[in-house]
């Protein structure tokens, strides 16, 4: 049995290279090959056509660049509005456009969204063996946490926690991706890390136990039981709006946009397609394979989100920008 | 024992075996077309490995990963562009040996190195595994900064009889390598709002510039790559091999170094290869000098690159903690396959780690018989007039860059950097001391940081740096006093990567003056950075400062020759130039196929006095592959053309 799956994927392999006589659609990555969006892509890829009503061939191309922000400029400036192109971009991009001054001559209103994949919340982990069990200790102790750029989920996440909590431990940034930090934490050099989703947490540190000390979420939807949710934790009005503001991300989590000026029809047969496609036991069980479980939420929730940032309140986002400095 | 019979009857399934060949013939091809990497072809299998079982997984991907390192030689002998960012070193006295009409014997010596380097690298996994995992979780981010600093030994090493152009040279890479968003902070250096600097400035685009472009001009210029039938025969692949044999002692320093550098994150490929170049040049063996063509500056870099893939195993199978990017396609690869990386991967999945070695080392001879059974026909493009050689190379490398981030920043770095490469190798400043400048000096940024955020001062303590650093100052000192000791006579002709041993001190003095003038405007300007941010490309620019100063006060004195005034060569480098910018236009004009068909037949006919049948069967082969590799694979985004 084995060696016929195997010698299936040959074909399949030999096969992939053959030309195809349907139109084409590019999904195009905002990063290299090779990373987490990038095989999310490439599974989707693969199902895609099975569920589009009509005879498209799905590849994926790579257009790395500035965390995604190149191709996200590109989709609102370059990219064709005929639905040849889908976009996979960071889920913090509205949120960066929202804070980043060079970034805001992007218009997110004007995107059209197919669907976002992903709805969970981020936790904060730490080594178990350093005794940092409690909320209160996560507050009080001194240690450190890892993160990558200061753009970035792992840092805005920790950064934070740290300032709405008051909290001792210090943020190391500049770690080469999640895996730099997961690494120093399995060594020893640091006590943990925020931005992981529960799942990955076994997956990731393997022998080592952990503890979830924090749980990081826009609202109470999507929580997980038993561990604090930093919304609910802090007391301050204005404080929980900027950080409700500030983690809206991770409700819309793995975004797929079109370009501006996408016919309403092109985007609603993409839309159908997608919410065949996430309950197709076959991709189902290829998602799981990247070890992701996808809870896509329709492209127009997306859209009411970017409205709603659009219009908060000044002082929000001035608070915002505080909290994730 | 019941173990290796177990995992060999898993491995010499004829399935997977088949799957394993795939996987090479697909990496083969990967590493013989400048720009894509073995990532991009590991992205591109993954998926087709969902619904194999374990042992063809790991063979349909340590396949192709293998021996990318292998074939990549071939664009780097041939042409002097390298197939990938390993073969960089290779290009130096590769493409020299390929000139002196050994293109053969170069190859059989790169292909006979990559398989003991490949065999060395599966073996070292084998044994490293049990005993090395424990050793990486010991490491210290001061200990990555370390093996970090032996890059910098490298540098010390290859600038050979002409300390400060080198010193400058890798300064300037250094400097260059700034470029973009600072890691930690997010501050922007010298992007000029332009996204695509966002970045940084990619490493393919650069060093295809860098040295592609100068020696297609290069190229261009003497007609065709060797004048002589002769050197296309099987002797010359069996000469290399028995190379191989002779230095034996080189290829095993070469294979263990790979291995090693292979299991430190972040290191890896692009370094490895100039360590143990600059170790190699360390004794000439017989040869002629380093990059005229001394096999050995084959050897070195060719058994290093090919055993990082076993090196880069170690840490990823043990501990989960991949060392690269190709590394993490991998770990995402077990991962599906239900397999946990760690100890367990000792006991029970010890067959599957078994099978990697296996995989690793067949993937190896496979790769090198393919590649050896194709030498004769791959060294007598050697003897293709360069009217038809050079369009077809440009033609790829143009769009080997341009895929990198389907940008025209990529055309625009390419041409910069190809006329940096000119200069450079026109006035003998070595290339490669600027090359690792340019991987080294993020890295040490990165590590520099990360280290004293954790470690605070401490980090000075660190056995492994102190040693490391206290041996830099002890070899950069004997490097300055052999070099005072030649004497000028012999300074020029030292320098690894030159080409000229005679240039005018007037032009010296110019390219030295304009560094000189450049390293003070980005010092100037670093200072609307913040401090962590300007430090290190303060050092760098500082650094440049200095030794540009003092090369230029060395040179005051010297009388103007007209040595340097080769028009020959700048006008086969102007004719490059040329047809590059034409070619960009017209990939934006009419599209990359229909405006590499209008060059290639235009040179061939007009340069090569070819005939109509050659030039439109050469141009429509190269549009063919072009369409195959960038357009059916790659998926290029190409632009939107202007006129239809």
């Amino acid at each position: 049995m084995l060696r016929v799956k195997s010698l299936i994927a040959v074909a399949t392999l030999v096969g992939s290279v053959s030309v195809a006589q349907a139109e084409t659609v590019t999904i195009k990555v905002g990063y290299s090959a090779g990373g987490g969006t990038d095989a999310r892509a490439r599974v989707i890829a693969q199902h895609l056509d099975r569920f589009y009503d009509g005879d498209i061939d799905v590849v994926v191309s790579n257009v790395p660049g500035a965390g995604s922000a190149k191709l996200m400029r590109m989709m609102v400036t370059t990219e064709p509005n005929d639905g040849s192109v889908l976009a996979m971009v960071s889920g913090s991009m509205p949120v960066s456009v929202a804070l980043r001054d060079d970034l805001a001559d992007i218009d997110m209103s004007e995107v059209r969204f197919v669907t976002t994949l992903e709805n969970q919340p981020r936790v904060c982990v730490v080594r178990a063996d350093l005794g940092i069990e409690t909320l209160e200790d996560f507050r009080t102790k001194s240690f450190k946490m890892g993160a990558t750029g200061r753009a970035s989920a792992t840092y805005v996440h920790a950064a934070a926690a740290k300032r709405a909590l008051d909290a001792n431990y210090e943020v190391i940034t500049g770690f080469k991706g999640a895996a730099g930090a997961n690494a120093a934490i399995l060594r020893g050099e640091i006590a943990g890390r925020c931005a992981m989703e529960q799942r990955d947490i076994a997956r990731t540190f393997g022998d080592l136990e952990m503890n979830t000390i924090l749980q990081i979420a826009a609202s109470d939807d999507t929580l997980i039981g038993g561990t604090p949710s930093l919304l609910n934790e802090v007391q301050d009005p204005l404080d929980k709006q900027a950080l409700s503001f500030l983690f809206t991300d991770t409700s819309f989590f793995s975004p797929i946009m079109v370009a501006p000026g996408t016919p309403e029809d092109i985007l609603a047969r993409y839309r159908a397609a997608f919410a065949e496609m996430v309950v197709d036991p076959e991709f189902i069980e290829d998602v799981a394979a990247i070890n992701r479980a996808f809870q896509p939420r329709d492209g127009s929730e997306a859209e009411a989100w970017v409205r709603d940032m659009q219009s908060a309140p000044s002082e929000v986002i001035t608070r915002a920008k505080a909290l994730a400095d | 024992m019941d173990l290796i019979l177990t995992t060999l009857g898993e491995v010499t399934d004829p399935a997977r075996v088949l799957v394993l060949l795939i996987g090479v013939l697909a990496g083969l091809f990967i590493g013989v077309v400048p720009g894509l990497s073995g990532i991009f072809g590991m992205a591109l299998l993954v998926p087709f490995t969902y619904t194999m079982d374990p042992f063809a997984a790991v063979a349909l991907l340590l396949g192709l990963g293998a021996v990318t390192t292998t074939s990549d030689t071939v664009p780097a002998v041939i042409l002097g562009v390298p197939g990938t960012v390993g073969a960089m070193a290779t290009t130096i006295d590769g493409h020299a040996m390929a000139k002196n009409g050994e293109a053969s014997r170069a190859l059989g010596a790169a292909y006979g190195a990559s398989l003991v380097g490949g065999l060395v690298g599966a073996m070292a996994l084998a044994i490293a595994i049990p005993l090395l995992g424990p050793v990486v979780l010991l490491m210290r981010t001061p200990d990555f900064l370390a093996t970090g600093c032996l890059g910098l030994g490298a540098v010390a090493l290859i600038v050979g009889g002409s300390p400060l152009k080198g010193l400058s040279a890798a300064f300037f890479g250094m400097l260059v390598a700034m470029i973009g968003l600072e890691n930690a902070s997010g501050s922007q250096r010298w992007t000029f709002d332009q996204l695509y600097l966002w970045d940084g400035l990619p490493i393919a685009v650069v060093f295809l510039g860098l040295f592609g472009l100068p020696e297609l001009a290069v190229l261009l210029t003497r007609g065709r790559i060797v004048a002589t039938e002769s050197v296309v025969g099987k002797s010359g692949l069996f000469s290399g091999l028995r190379d191989v044999a002779r230095e034996w002692r080189l290829v095993l320093q070469g294979s263990g170094l790979g291995a090693l550098v292979g299991a430190v994150p972040g290191i890896g490929l692009s370094i490895v290869g100039w360590i143990a170049y600059g170790l190699a040049t360390r004794f000439r063996g017989g040869g002629p000098d380093y990059g005229d063509g001394n096999v050995r500056g084959v050897i070195a870099p060719e058994s290093a690159a090919n055993a990082t893939e076993g090196g880069g195993l170690i840490p990823t199978v043990a501990l989960g903690l991949p060392s690269g990017a190709t590394m993490a396609i991998v770990l995402g690869a077990l991962i599906v396959q239900g397999l946990t990386p760690g100890p367990s991967m000792l006991t029970d999945q010890a067959s599957v780690t078994l099978s990697m070695v296996m995989f690793l080392a067949l993937a190896n001879v496979f790769g090198t018989l393919v590649c050896l059974g194709a030498t004769p026909a791959l060294a007598r493009i050697a003897l293709i007039p360069a009217s038809a050689l050079v369009p077809v190379a440009l033609c790829f490398v143009v769009i080997g860059a341009y895929q990198t981030q389907a940008s025209v920043g990529d055309l625009i770095t390419l041409m910069i950097f190809g006329a940096v490469g000119w200069v450079m190798r026109a006035q003998n400043w070595p290339r490669p001391a600027f090359a690792l400048g340019f991987v080294l000096g993020p890295l040490l940024e990165h590590y520099t940081f990360l280290s004293w955020q954790i470690h605070g001062a401490n980090l000075l303590l660190r056995p492994s740096l102190v040693v490391v650093l206290l041996a830099l100052l002890v070899l950069l000192f004997v490097q300055l006093r052999r070099a005072r000791r030649a004497g000028p006579a012999l300074r020029p002709k030292s320098t690894i990567g030159a080409t000229s041993t005679r240039v005018s001190p007037r032009i010296e003095r110019i390219t030295a003056g304009a560094m000189i003038i450049l390293s003070v405007a980005m010092l100037a300007t670093s200072a609307t950075m913040p401090f962590g941010a300007a430090l290190f490309p303060r050092i760098a620019a500082f650094g440049l400062t200095i030794c540009c100063a003092i090369y230029l006060y060395s040179l005051i004195g010297k009388p103007t020759t007209d040595a340097d005034r080769d028009v020959a060569a700048w006008k086969g480098m102007g004719l490059v130039f040329g047809l590059a910018l034409i070619y960009c236009l017209g990939l934006y004009a009419i599209g990359a196929l229909p405006a590499a068909t209008l060059l290639i037949v235009t040179v061939m006919k007009l340069r090569g006095k070819s005939s109509w049948r050659n030039s439109l069967l050469t141009a429509a082969g190269a549009a063919l592959v072009l369409h195959l590799v960038y357009d059916r694979l790659v998926h290029v985004a190409w632009p939107q053309t202007w006129l239809f």
